[in-house]
């Protein structure tokens, strides 16, 4: 890089700490630093020239920061388009580390010696976040709810929460937590919160209402914290443990969806919870490593997981002349439509059946197999309409469901 | 534990032991100590890097290419400090522990206080050849 002694500085007044290393190669190649009063500053070095180590530096917001680190901003474009409009080019000394010289340019009058395709790779930590104990069980005792605290680390959720740590993470824990509850999608709300979310990374509070009794039983924390047996599980005996407990197997199904999502994602994903009666604590730690080896175990001896499923809701389309005789429902627990095939044994009784389509409302029995993604083969969720029974027909005769 | 005398909280929580066939640009042609020499032990005065961890590691790359590549990059950076040999090696879990970066395919490794460069099974030394 060209000096321009038009722009020296008479005064070296930047007085810049080093606090991290952005890229370190057997020299310090990119680093974060800070000036006295709190300003973070991005320092790149241009060269060595005989004892002098020459570096350029830009004033940077935390939130552009966080778009660097997180890859969605080039170092070369944060210093061509430097937000206070002007580069520093610091000399200082190799040896000893004292600046020598310090050197203003204008935006206009900067040649950028940024590659374009310079990119480094921010490493997020794996430390497990600190979870503050105390605090985590005298919440859960405050709240009188049972507490799983979830926290998803991954560069790509640096700067905000992205859809898949939402979609694919959260949602799956709730589905999981649901099932084992048995809770009905329409009191969801009634049973449970969502408290203490954290960004820069996500991190959320999932609150759990539980029956109050006089002891120290508590069935919705026993059926809830095998979700971090789960997690922890990392072998075929675990997992065949935890179907034991289960009505059937469709929480590996969501599961799969979260180990993915760590892999696709490089993610680390923990897990805590408390019983609020007894102070216990449970937790778990998923980094990619875990999750490949866990998946491997999953798809080797799950790839078919079968679930039977009751959805109330009405019928949108029936169509028993094609091949393969297909139904769409719209199910109102969940607001989602459901599409899958139907049940030949059930054409006959379809053909006979006045059915109101759109308007009369139906128990439907649905029998769902969810088929694990693999390297080769993409999620694929196959839904067979098994059985239907016309509501009026369940609220006047309890007995024959 | 380590070769060097570590600022606190150093090296972070979250670094393994390695067991790989690794790549280092060095000096010569043959292995020498200096060769493993890190930033911190090479400029002990420096005051910027002084506190910083990475500054007391030394870097190994997983491919030849991933090396060749950093050298480029470096030469226009370092000029005559820079070695013109690469070394491929076989690194063990007992040279020292650190992180591991997929995409530059670049090591970090903080050595332990035993390791010694004579342990080191040499692959081979090949002189950089500037046109490749």
């Amino acid at each position: 890089m060209k000096i321009d002694n038009n722009f020296k500085l008479n005064f070296n007044f930047l007085e810049l700490e080093v606090i991290e290393m952005l890229d370190f190669k057997d020299y310090p190649i990119l680093t974060l630093e800070k000036n006295k009063l709190g300003h973070y500053y991005v320092s790149y070095l241009v060269d060595y020239l005989e004892n002098f180590e020459n570096r350029i530096a830009i004033a940077i917001s935390p939130e552009r920061l966080a778009n660097l680190k997180s890859g969605e901003l080039s170092l070369h474009d944060a210093f061509q388009r430097a937000e206070d409009n002007s580069i520093y080019f610091l000399r200082y000394d190799m040896i000893n580390g004292t600046l020598l010289e310090t050197y203003l340019y204008p935006l206009q009058d900067f040649i950028n010696p940024i590659p374009l395709d310079y990119r480094f790779q921010y490493l997020i930590s794996e430390r497990k976040p600190e979870l503050d104990k105390k605090e985590f069980i005298a919440t859960s005792k405050k709240k009188e709810r049972i507490l799983l605290d979830l926290y998803v680390k991954s560069q790509s959720l640096i700067n905000n929460i992205k859809p898949w740590a939402i979609y694919k993470i959260l949602n799956p824990v709730v589905e999981i937590i649901k099932k084992s509850l048995g809770i009905d999608a329409r009191l969801l709300d009634k049973h449970f919160a969502f408290s203490n979310l954290r960004q820069s990374s996500l991190g959320i509070s999932i609150e759990i209402d539980y029956e109050k009794s006089l002891f120290l039983d508590l069935p919705e924390y026993d059926k809830t914290n095998k979700i971090i047996d789960l997690f922890n599980a990392i072998k075929k005996e675990d997992f065949d443990e935890l179907i034991k407990f289960s009505k059937d197997q469709s929480f590996i199904h969501s599961y799969s969806i979260i180990l993915n999502n760590i892999i696709k994602n490089n993610a680390i994903f923990t897990a805590a919870m408390v019983n609020p009666l007894t102070n216990e604590i449970k937790e778990s730690m998923i980094n990619i490593e875990k999750a490949k080896s866990v998946k491997k175990i999953i798809n080797e001896n799950y790839d078919e997981i079968i679930d039977d499923i009751q959805i109330e809701g009405y019928f949108l389309e029936i169509n028993i002349n094609k091949k393969e005789p297909s139904f769409s429902v719209y199910s109102q627990d969940e607001e989602y439509i459901i599409k899958g095939k139907i049940d030949i044994n059930l054409i006959e009784k379809l053909t006979h059946d006045k059915i109101n389509i759109g308007k009369d409302q139906y128990l439907f029995d649905v029998h769902v197999i969810y088929v694990t993604e693999t390297k080769y083969k993409k999620y694929e969720t196959k839904r067979f309409l098994m059985n239907y029974l016309p509501k009026s027909n369940i609220n006047t005769s309890p007995n024959s469901v | 534990m380590y070769k060097e005398t570590l600022p606190a909280k150093c090296p972070p929580p979250d670094i393994r032991e390695y067991d790989h066939i690794v790549f280092r640009i060095i000096q010569e042609d043959t292995l020498k100590e200096s060769d493993f020499f890190s930033y911190a032990k090479l400029f002990p005065n420096n005051i910027r890097y002084k506190n910083m961890c990475d500054a007391y590691a030394v870097s190994f790359f997983k491919t030849f290419e991933q090396t060749i590549a950093t050298y480029k990059e470096a030469k226009i950076k370092r000029n005559n400090i820079l070695g013109k040999f690469i070394a491929e090696i076989k690194l063990e879990n007992n040279c020292g522990a650190g992180k591991f970066k997929e995409s530059s395919g670049h090591y970090n490794i903080w050595l332990y206080s035993q390791f010694s460069f004579t342990q080191l099974i040499i692959r081979r030394i090949e002189k950089i050849d500037e046109n490749r």
